[in-house]
Protein backbone atom coordinates (compact mmCIF):
# COMPACT_ATOMS: atom_id res chain seq x y z
CA UNK A 1 0.00 0.00 0.00
CA UNK A 2 3.33 2.42 0.60
CA UNK A 3 4.62 1.46 -2.08
CA UNK A 4 1.55 2.37 -4.49
CA UNK A 5 1.26 5.71 -2.26
CA UNK A 6 4.78 6.74 -3.08
CA UNK A 7 4.27 5.77 -6.61
CA UNK A 8 0.95 7.90 -7.50
CA UNK A 9 3.14 11.06 -5.55
CA UNK A 10 6.35 10.83 -7.80
CA UNK A 11 3.97 10.20 -10.54
CA UNK A 12 2.35 13.20 -9.92
CA UNK A 13 6.01 14.76 -9.72
CA UNK A 14 7.37 13.33 -12.91
CA UNK A 15 4.15 13.82 -14.88
CA UNK A 16 2.54 17.27 -13.89
CA UNK A 17 -0.80 18.03 -15.54
CA UNK A 18 -0.95 20.76 -18.21
CA UNK A 19 -4.02 22.19 -19.47
CA UNK A 20 -5.48 18.84 -20.47
CA UNK A 21 -8.38 18.72 -21.58
CA UNK A 22 -9.85 16.25 -19.59
CA UNK A 23 -12.56 15.97 -17.36
CA UNK A 24 -15.89 14.31 -15.71
CA UNK A 25 -18.42 14.10 -18.48
CA UNK A 26 -21.35 11.55 -16.69
CA UNK A 27 -21.56 10.76 -13.31
CA UNK A 28 -24.21 8.38 -11.68
CA UNK A 29 -23.91 9.07 -7.43
CA UNK A 30 -25.64 6.45 -4.90
CA UNK A 31 -26.61 9.10 -2.63
CA UNK A 32 -28.78 7.98 0.70
CA UNK A 33 -30.57 9.93 3.30
CA UNK A 34 -33.06 10.89 0.51
CA UNK A 35 -36.64 10.16 1.77
CA UNK A 36 -39.07 13.34 0.36
CA UNK A 37 -39.61 15.19 -2.58
CA UNK A 38 -38.07 18.13 -1.20
CA UNK A 39 -34.86 16.38 -0.40
CA UNK A 40 -34.51 15.51 -4.13
CA UNK A 41 -35.83 19.34 -5.38
CA UNK A 42 -32.83 20.65 -2.79
CA UNK A 43 -30.23 17.96 -4.53
CA UNK A 44 -31.06 18.66 -8.06
CA UNK A 45 -31.25 22.72 -7.66
CA UNK A 46 -27.99 22.57 -5.77
CA UNK A 47 -26.17 20.44 -8.47
CA UNK A 48 -28.04 22.26 -11.43
CA UNK A 49 -26.46 25.85 -9.80
CA UNK A 50 -22.55 24.33 -10.36
CA UNK A 51 -20.56 25.74 -13.31
CA UNK A 52 -19.98 22.82 -15.94
CA UNK A 53 -23.23 21.22 -15.51
CA UNK A 54 -25.15 20.05 -18.67
CA UNK A 55 -27.94 18.15 -16.66
CA UNK A 56 -28.95 16.81 -13.74
CA UNK A 57 -32.12 14.98 -12.10
CA UNK A 58 -32.81 12.74 -8.91
CA UNK A 59 -34.02 9.31 -8.35
CA UNK A 60 -35.84 9.00 -4.66
CA UNK A 61 -36.82 5.53 -5.26
CA UNK A 62 -33.28 4.36 -6.61
CA UNK A 63 -31.75 7.19 -4.05
CA UNK A 64 -29.86 8.43 -7.25
CA UNK A 65 -28.46 11.44 -8.57
CA UNK A 66 -27.66 11.57 -12.11
CA UNK A 67 -25.55 14.44 -13.86
CA UNK A 68 -23.93 15.32 -16.89
CA UNK A 69 -20.96 17.93 -17.63
CA UNK A 70 -19.64 20.19 -20.67
CA UNK A 71 -16.40 19.61 -22.23
CA UNK A 72 -15.06 22.20 -20.97
CA UNK A 73 -16.17 21.86 -17.55
CA UNK A 74 -13.64 21.47 -14.21
CA UNK A 75 -15.52 20.31 -11.84
CA UNK A 76 -14.49 17.44 -9.23
CA UNK A 77 -15.91 14.44 -7.89
CA UNK A 78 -14.88 15.47 -4.76
CA UNK A 79 -16.91 19.05 -5.52
CA UNK A 80 -20.29 16.80 -6.52
CA UNK A 81 -19.89 14.60 -3.52
CA UNK A 82 -19.20 17.82 -1.03
CA UNK A 83 -22.53 19.39 -2.28
CA UNK A 84 -24.31 16.30 -1.94
CA UNK A 85 -23.20 16.36 2.01
CA UNK A 86 -23.86 20.25 2.18
CA UNK A 87 -27.68 19.09 1.05
CA UNK A 88 -27.53 17.49 4.12
CA UNK A 89 -27.08 13.52 2.50
CA UNK A 90 -24.66 10.90 1.87
CA UNK A 91 -22.98 9.90 -1.24
CA UNK A 92 -22.33 6.47 -1.68
CA UNK A 93 -20.53 5.06 -4.86
CA UNK A 94 -20.64 6.27 -8.29
CA UNK A 95 -19.97 5.19 -11.29
CA UNK A 96 -18.63 7.87 -13.25
CA UNK A 97 -17.25 8.94 -17.15
CA UNK A 98 -14.23 10.58 -17.23
CA UNK A 99 -11.61 11.68 -19.76
CA UNK A 100 -8.22 12.66 -18.53
CA UNK A 101 -4.31 11.55 -19.03
CA UNK A 102 -3.02 8.17 -18.28
CA UNK A 103 -0.46 7.67 -16.22
CA UNK A 104 2.06 4.28 -16.14
CA UNK A 105 4.71 4.91 -13.31
CA UNK A 106 4.85 0.56 -13.81
CA UNK A 107 3.99 -1.79 -15.19
CA UNK A 108 1.55 -2.17 -12.42
CA UNK A 109 0.31 1.30 -11.67
CA UNK A 110 -1.98 3.60 -13.44
CA UNK A 111 -3.52 6.89 -13.05
CA UNK A 112 -5.82 9.14 -14.89
CA UNK A 113 -5.24 12.82 -13.82
CA UNK A 114 -8.04 15.31 -15.17
CA UNK A 115 -7.30 19.29 -16.13
CA UNK A 116 -9.03 19.63 -12.66
CA UNK A 117 -6.05 17.86 -10.93
CA UNK A 118 -8.12 14.81 -9.61
CA UNK A 119 -6.55 11.46 -9.85
CA UNK A 120 -8.13 8.19 -10.14
CA UNK A 121 -6.64 5.34 -9.14
CA UNK A 122 -7.22 2.79 -11.72
CA UNK A 123 -8.44 -1.20 -10.71
CA UNK A 124 -8.61 -3.49 -13.97
CA UNK A 125 -10.48 -5.88 -11.29
CA UNK A 126 -11.54 -8.36 -14.74
CA UNK A 127 -7.73 -8.66 -15.53
CA UNK A 128 -8.39 -8.07 -19.37
CA UNK A 129 -4.89 -6.08 -19.21
CA UNK A 130 -6.97 -3.59 -21.47
CA UNK A 131 -4.83 -0.60 -19.43
CA UNK A 132 -1.59 -1.96 -21.45
CA UNK A 133 -2.84 -1.10 -24.92
CA UNK A 134 -2.58 2.59 -23.94
CA UNK A 135 0.21 4.55 -23.65
CA UNK A 136 1.73 6.54 -21.23
CA UNK A 137 0.30 10.57 -21.49
CA UNK A 138 -2.58 9.05 -23.52
CA UNK A 139 -6.12 10.90 -23.65
CA UNK A 140 -8.16 8.30 -22.87
CA UNK A 141 -11.87 7.97 -21.48
CA UNK A 142 -12.89 5.39 -18.89
CA UNK A 143 -15.65 4.50 -17.51
CA UNK A 144 -16.17 2.95 -13.85
CA UNK A 145 -17.17 2.44 -10.53
CA UNK A 146 -15.01 4.42 -8.11
CA UNK A 147 -14.48 3.08 -4.45
CA UNK A 148 -13.20 6.08 -1.98
CA UNK A 149 -10.61 6.28 0.99
CA UNK A 150 -8.35 8.01 3.05
CA UNK A 151 -5.75 5.72 2.26
CA UNK A 152 -6.07 5.55 -1.36
CA UNK A 153 -8.00 8.48 -2.53
CA UNK A 154 -10.32 7.51 -5.72
CA UNK A 155 -10.26 4.12 -6.72
CA UNK A 156 -11.92 3.94 -10.28
CA UNK A 157 -12.59 -0.08 -10.86
CA UNK A 158 -12.97 0.07 -15.07
CA UNK A 159 -15.87 -1.09 -16.89
CA UNK A 160 -15.08 0.61 -19.91
CA UNK A 161 -11.45 2.11 -21.51
CA UNK A 162 -11.49 3.58 -24.92
CA UNK A 163 -9.20 6.27 -26.42
CA UNK A 164 -10.48 9.61 -26.39
CA UNK A 165 -9.67 12.54 -29.22
CA UNK A 166 -9.10 14.77 -26.91
CA UNK B 1 -67.79 36.20 8.67
CA UNK B 2 -65.43 37.32 11.52
CA UNK B 3 -62.50 35.07 9.96
CA UNK B 4 -62.88 36.86 6.98
CA UNK B 5 -62.77 40.18 8.13
CA UNK B 6 -59.97 39.00 10.40
CA UNK B 7 -58.20 37.67 7.19
CA UNK B 8 -58.88 40.97 5.26
CA UNK B 9 -57.84 42.60 8.50
CA UNK B 10 -54.24 40.82 8.17
CA UNK B 11 -53.91 40.89 4.33
CA UNK B 12 -51.28 43.69 4.69
CA UNK B 13 -49.08 40.68 6.43
CA UNK B 14 -49.52 38.44 3.75
CA UNK B 15 -48.75 41.26 1.09
CA UNK B 16 -45.60 42.17 2.48
CA UNK B 17 -44.74 38.61 2.54
CA UNK B 18 -45.34 37.64 -1.25
CA UNK B 19 -42.77 39.84 -2.72
CA UNK B 20 -40.25 38.66 0.02
CA UNK B 21 -40.68 35.09 -1.09
CA UNK B 22 -39.35 36.00 -4.64
CA UNK B 23 -37.02 38.40 -3.56
CA UNK B 24 -35.09 35.15 -1.97
CA UNK B 25 -32.91 32.59 -4.00
CA UNK B 26 -32.00 29.93 -2.74
CA UNK B 27 -32.45 25.74 -2.42
CA UNK B 28 -34.70 23.97 -0.76
CA UNK B 29 -35.82 20.83 0.82
CA UNK B 30 -36.46 19.71 4.49
CA UNK B 31 -39.25 19.74 6.89
CA UNK B 32 -40.93 16.87 5.79
CA UNK B 33 -42.11 15.87 9.03
CA UNK B 34 -45.34 15.81 10.77
CA UNK B 35 -47.94 18.60 11.81
CA UNK B 36 -48.17 19.17 15.75
CA UNK B 37 -44.88 16.71 16.91
CA UNK B 38 -41.32 16.55 17.20
CA UNK B 39 -39.19 15.50 13.89
CA UNK B 40 -35.76 15.63 12.70
CA UNK B 41 -35.35 16.87 9.33
CA UNK B 42 -33.22 19.64 8.51
CA UNK B 43 -32.48 22.02 5.68
CA UNK B 44 -29.43 21.99 3.62
CA UNK B 45 -26.49 24.06 3.76
CA UNK B 46 -28.07 27.71 2.30
CA UNK B 47 -31.60 26.29 1.74
CA UNK B 48 -34.79 28.63 2.84
CA UNK B 49 -38.02 27.23 3.34
CA UNK B 50 -41.30 29.01 4.45
CA UNK B 51 -44.89 27.31 6.03
CA UNK B 52 -48.08 29.62 5.84
CA UNK B 53 -49.68 27.69 8.55
CA UNK B 54 -53.42 28.48 10.08
CA UNK B 55 -54.48 26.75 13.46
CA UNK B 56 -56.56 26.23 15.26
CA UNK B 57 -58.42 24.90 18.44
CA UNK B 58 -61.93 24.69 20.19
CA UNK B 59 -62.72 25.29 23.71
CA UNK B 60 -65.97 26.87 24.26
CA UNK B 61 -65.15 28.49 21.19
CA UNK B 62 -62.56 28.62 18.36
CA UNK B 63 -59.33 30.66 18.38
CA UNK B 64 -57.54 30.98 15.34
CA UNK B 65 -54.36 32.13 14.42
CA UNK B 66 -52.29 32.55 11.08
CA UNK B 67 -48.58 31.40 11.76
CA UNK B 68 -45.74 31.89 9.23
CA UNK B 69 -42.72 30.29 9.61
CA UNK B 70 -39.34 30.89 8.05
CA UNK B 71 -36.34 28.10 7.94
CA UNK B 72 -32.79 28.49 7.27
CA UNK B 73 -30.02 26.13 6.53
CA UNK B 74 -27.07 27.24 8.76
CA UNK B 75 -25.35 24.10 7.67
CA UNK B 76 -26.49 21.22 6.93
CA UNK B 77 -27.00 20.12 9.92
CA UNK B 78 -27.83 23.19 11.97
CA UNK B 79 -31.44 25.20 11.09
CA UNK B 80 -32.56 28.44 12.21
CA UNK B 81 -35.94 28.82 12.32
CA UNK B 82 -38.15 32.31 12.87
CA UNK B 83 -41.58 31.81 13.18
CA UNK B 84 -44.30 34.93 13.62
CA UNK B 85 -47.82 34.58 15.23
CA UNK B 86 -50.45 36.61 13.53
CA UNK B 87 -54.28 36.20 16.36
CA UNK B 88 -57.06 35.75 13.60
CA UNK B 89 -59.79 35.24 16.54
CA UNK B 90 -58.59 35.62 20.03
CA UNK B 91 -60.08 33.76 22.92
CA UNK B 92 -60.72 34.22 26.45
CA UNK B 93 -59.01 31.81 28.06
CA UNK B 94 -56.44 30.28 24.59
CA UNK B 95 -54.96 26.67 25.75
CA UNK B 96 -51.46 27.10 27.66
CA UNK B 97 -49.48 24.98 25.02
CA UNK B 98 -47.32 24.98 21.99
CA UNK B 99 -50.10 23.51 19.59
CA UNK B 100 -46.87 22.96 17.31
CA UNK B 101 -44.22 21.67 19.22
CA UNK B 102 -41.77 22.70 16.28
CA UNK B 103 -42.97 26.63 16.50
CA UNK B 104 -43.98 28.94 19.32
CA UNK B 105 -46.66 28.80 21.39
CA UNK B 106 -49.72 30.54 21.03
CA UNK B 107 -49.04 34.04 20.38
CA UNK B 108 -46.23 33.39 20.85
CA UNK B 109 -42.62 34.83 18.41
CA UNK B 110 -40.23 32.65 18.25
CA UNK B 111 -36.68 31.67 17.27
CA UNK B 112 -34.94 28.56 17.43
CA UNK B 113 -32.55 26.32 16.44
CA UNK B 114 -32.36 22.94 15.34
CA UNK B 115 -29.17 20.97 15.84
CA UNK B 116 -29.07 17.69 14.58
CA UNK B 117 -26.65 16.08 16.78
CA UNK B 118 -26.28 12.41 15.25
CA UNK B 119 -27.43 10.75 11.83
CA UNK B 120 -26.68 7.82 9.92
CA UNK B 121 -28.02 6.72 6.63
CA UNK B 122 -28.09 2.95 6.91
CA UNK B 123 -29.69 2.36 2.87
CA UNK B 124 -31.05 4.28 0.66
CA UNK B 125 -34.17 6.32 1.59
CA UNK B 126 -33.64 6.08 5.15
CA UNK B 127 -31.87 8.03 7.85
CA UNK B 128 -31.80 7.57 11.61
CA UNK B 129 -31.44 11.25 13.44
CA UNK B 130 -31.27 12.87 17.03
CA UNK B 131 -31.96 16.57 17.00
CA UNK B 132 -32.10 19.50 19.63
CA UNK B 133 -34.20 22.47 19.58
CA UNK B 134 -33.12 25.33 21.35
CA UNK B 135 -35.33 28.19 21.19
CA UNK B 136 -36.60 31.55 22.64
CA UNK B 137 -39.59 33.75 22.34
CA UNK B 138 -41.27 37.04 23.19
CA UNK B 139 -45.15 37.00 23.35
CA UNK B 140 -47.04 39.37 20.56
CA UNK B 141 -49.66 40.31 23.28
CA UNK B 142 -48.97 41.58 26.95
CA UNK B 143 -51.89 39.29 28.16
CA UNK B 144 -53.04 35.89 27.47
CA UNK B 145 -55.96 34.33 29.47
CA UNK B 146 -55.68 37.70 31.61
CA UNK B 147 -52.14 37.07 32.58
CA UNK B 148 -49.16 39.23 31.87
CA UNK B 149 -47.06 37.53 29.17
CA UNK B 150 -43.17 36.90 29.48
CA UNK B 151 -40.59 35.70 27.22
CA UNK B 152 -39.93 31.82 27.34
CA UNK B 153 -36.77 29.90 26.67
CA UNK B 154 -37.79 26.40 24.95
CA UNK B 155 -35.50 23.41 24.83
CA UNK B 156 -36.55 19.90 23.28
CA UNK B 157 -34.87 16.74 21.86
CA UNK B 158 -36.16 14.39 19.56
CA UNK B 159 -34.56 11.11 17.59
CA UNK B 160 -36.47 9.18 14.89
CA UNK B 161 -36.38 7.41 11.66
CA UNK B 162 -37.27 8.65 8.17
CA UNK B 163 -37.61 6.50 4.89
CA UNK B 164 -39.43 6.04 1.71
CA UNK B 165 -42.31 4.06 3.34
CA UNK B 166 -42.53 4.20 7.23
CA UNK B 167 -41.46 7.39 9.88
CA UNK B 168 -41.79 7.23 13.16
CA UNK B 169 -40.27 10.09 15.81
CA UNK B 170 -40.25 10.40 19.50
CA UNK B 171 -39.32 13.63 21.47
CA UNK B 172 -39.49 15.88 24.78
CA UNK B 173 -39.13 19.25 25.56
CA UNK B 174 -39.92 22.19 28.01
CA UNK B 175 -40.67 25.84 27.63
CA UNK B 176 -40.33 27.95 30.79
CA UNK B 177 -41.41 31.58 30.71
CA UNK B 178 -40.46 33.83 32.63
CA UNK B 179 -42.27 36.60 35.42
CA UNK B 180 -43.87 39.72 34.26
CA UNK B 181 -45.21 42.50 36.18
CA UNK B 182 -45.33 39.45 38.98
CA UNK B 183 -47.43 37.39 36.51
CA UNK B 184 -46.01 33.98 35.39
CA UNK B 185 -47.29 31.47 33.07
CA UNK B 186 -47.55 28.27 33.93
CA UNK B 187 -44.04 25.97 32.46
CA UNK B 188 -44.65 23.50 30.05
CA UNK B 189 -43.10 19.82 29.83
CA UNK B 190 -44.67 17.68 26.69
CA UNK B 191 -43.51 14.38 25.11
CA UNK B 192 -45.15 13.74 21.86
CA UNK B 193 -44.66 10.50 19.55
CA UNK B 194 -45.51 10.20 15.62
CA UNK B 195 -45.66 7.00 13.46
CA UNK B 196 -45.77 7.69 9.62
CA UNK B 197 -46.71 5.67 6.56
CA UNK B 198 -46.57 5.56 2.81
CA UNK B 199 -48.61 3.65 0.93
CA UNK B 200 -47.05 2.04 -2.03
CA UNK B 201 -49.39 3.48 -4.66
CA UNK B 202 -47.70 6.84 -3.50
CA UNK B 203 -44.08 6.34 -3.91
CA UNK B 204 -43.81 7.13 -7.21
CA UNK B 205 -40.79 8.55 -7.64
CA UNK B 206 -39.91 12.20 -7.68
CA UNK B 207 -40.76 14.77 -9.21
CA UNK B 208 -44.53 13.30 -8.88
CA UNK B 209 -46.23 13.89 -5.95
CA UNK B 210 -45.79 12.19 -2.47
CA UNK B 211 -48.09 11.08 -0.11
CA UNK B 212 -47.95 9.99 3.26
CA UNK B 213 -50.22 9.61 6.63
CA UNK B 214 -49.27 10.06 10.01
CA UNK B 215 -50.74 9.34 13.55
CA UNK B 216 -49.52 11.71 15.97
CA UNK B 217 -49.67 11.83 19.74
CA UNK B 218 -48.98 14.74 22.26
CA UNK B 219 -48.85 15.10 26.04
CA UNK B 220 -48.56 18.06 28.02
CA UNK B 221 -47.84 18.14 31.62
CA UNK B 222 -48.23 22.73 31.96
CA UNK B 223 -47.53 24.04 35.40
CA UNK B 224 -49.92 26.82 37.52
CA UNK B 225 -49.79 30.10 36.55
CA UNK B 226 -48.54 33.10 39.11
CA UNK B 227 -50.86 35.95 39.45
CA UNK B 228 -49.81 38.89 41.73
CA UNK B 229 -46.60 36.85 42.74
CA UNK B 230 -49.19 34.08 44.38
CA UNK B 231 -49.57 30.80 42.86
CA UNK B 232 -53.20 30.17 41.42
CA UNK B 233 -53.34 26.46 42.25
CA UNK B 234 -55.56 24.49 40.20
CA UNK B 235 -54.36 26.28 37.07
CA UNK B 236 -52.00 22.80 36.22
CA UNK B 237 -53.09 20.59 33.66
CA UNK B 238 -51.93 17.12 31.33
CA UNK B 239 -53.61 16.63 28.38
CA UNK B 240 -53.13 13.99 25.78
CA UNK B 241 -54.07 14.49 22.63
CA UNK B 242 -53.79 12.14 19.27
CA UNK B 243 -55.17 12.07 15.82
CA UNK B 244 -53.96 11.96 12.72
CA UNK B 245 -52.73 13.98 10.00
CA UNK B 246 -51.39 14.07 6.48
CA UNK B 247 -48.90 15.60 4.31
CA UNK B 248 -48.44 16.08 0.64
CA UNK B 249 -45.20 17.43 -1.36
CA UNK B 250 -44.80 18.25 -4.84
CA UNK B 251 -41.71 19.25 -6.41
CA UNK B 252 -40.82 22.77 -4.11
CA UNK B 253 -44.79 22.52 -2.44
CA UNK B 254 -45.72 20.98 0.17
CA UNK B 255 -48.85 20.78 1.55
CA UNK B 256 -50.37 19.54 5.09
CA UNK B 257 -53.32 18.78 7.37
CA UNK B 258 -54.30 17.71 11.01
CA UNK B 259 -56.06 17.44 13.97
CA UNK B 260 -55.67 15.82 17.42
CA UNK B 261 -58.27 14.87 19.90
CA UNK B 262 -57.74 14.93 23.54
CA UNK B 263 -57.93 11.31 25.24
CA UNK B 264 -58.01 12.37 28.73
CA UNK B 265 -57.55 15.67 30.50
CA UNK B 266 -57.19 16.63 33.98
CA UNK B 267 -57.72 19.51 35.24
CA UNK B 268 -60.13 21.82 37.66
CA UNK B 269 -60.71 24.29 34.30
CA UNK B 270 -63.34 21.32 33.12
CA UNK B 271 -65.35 24.23 31.73
CA UNK B 272 -62.16 24.89 29.03
CA UNK B 273 -61.82 21.67 27.49
CA UNK B 274 -59.61 21.91 24.53
CA UNK B 275 -62.22 19.58 22.50
CA UNK B 276 -59.65 19.75 19.21
CA UNK B 277 -56.79 21.43 18.21
CA UNK B 278 -56.28 21.49 14.20
CA UNK B 279 -53.70 22.98 11.46
CA UNK B 280 -53.24 23.28 7.81
CA UNK B 281 -50.37 24.61 6.36
CA UNK B 282 -48.96 25.30 3.24
CA UNK B 283 -44.88 24.87 2.36
CA UNK B 284 -42.40 25.83 0.04
CA UNK B 285 -38.63 25.50 -0.22
CA UNK B 286 -37.08 27.82 -2.42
Amino acid sequence: MKTQFLLIIVSFLLFPVTNASAQITEVKQTVFGMDCSPCAHGLEKRIKKMDGVKSASVSLNDGQLTASFTDDNTLTLKEIRSAIKNSGFDPKSATIKVRGKLFKPDNSTFILKTNSREEFFLVDEEKNHKLMNFKNNETILVSGKTEISEEVGIKLILIDINKSPK
Amino acid sequence: MNLFFSITKHIKYILILVPFLYMINANGQGGHGPVFTLATPTLGQGELSFDAMVMTTKQNESAWMLRQNWHYGLTEDIQLNFSVPTTLKRIANPPQGRLGTMMGSYGDLEISGLFRVFKTYPAIGQRFESTLLLGTSVPTESKRGGITVGPSIHAATVTGYASRSFYAWAGTGYQHYFKKNNDQLGNIFYITGVVGYRPAFFQHDYPKPDWRIFLESVTEWVGNNTVDNIENKNTDLVRTLLGPSVLGLYGKWGLSAGILFPLDLTTTKTDELELFRSSFVLSYWF
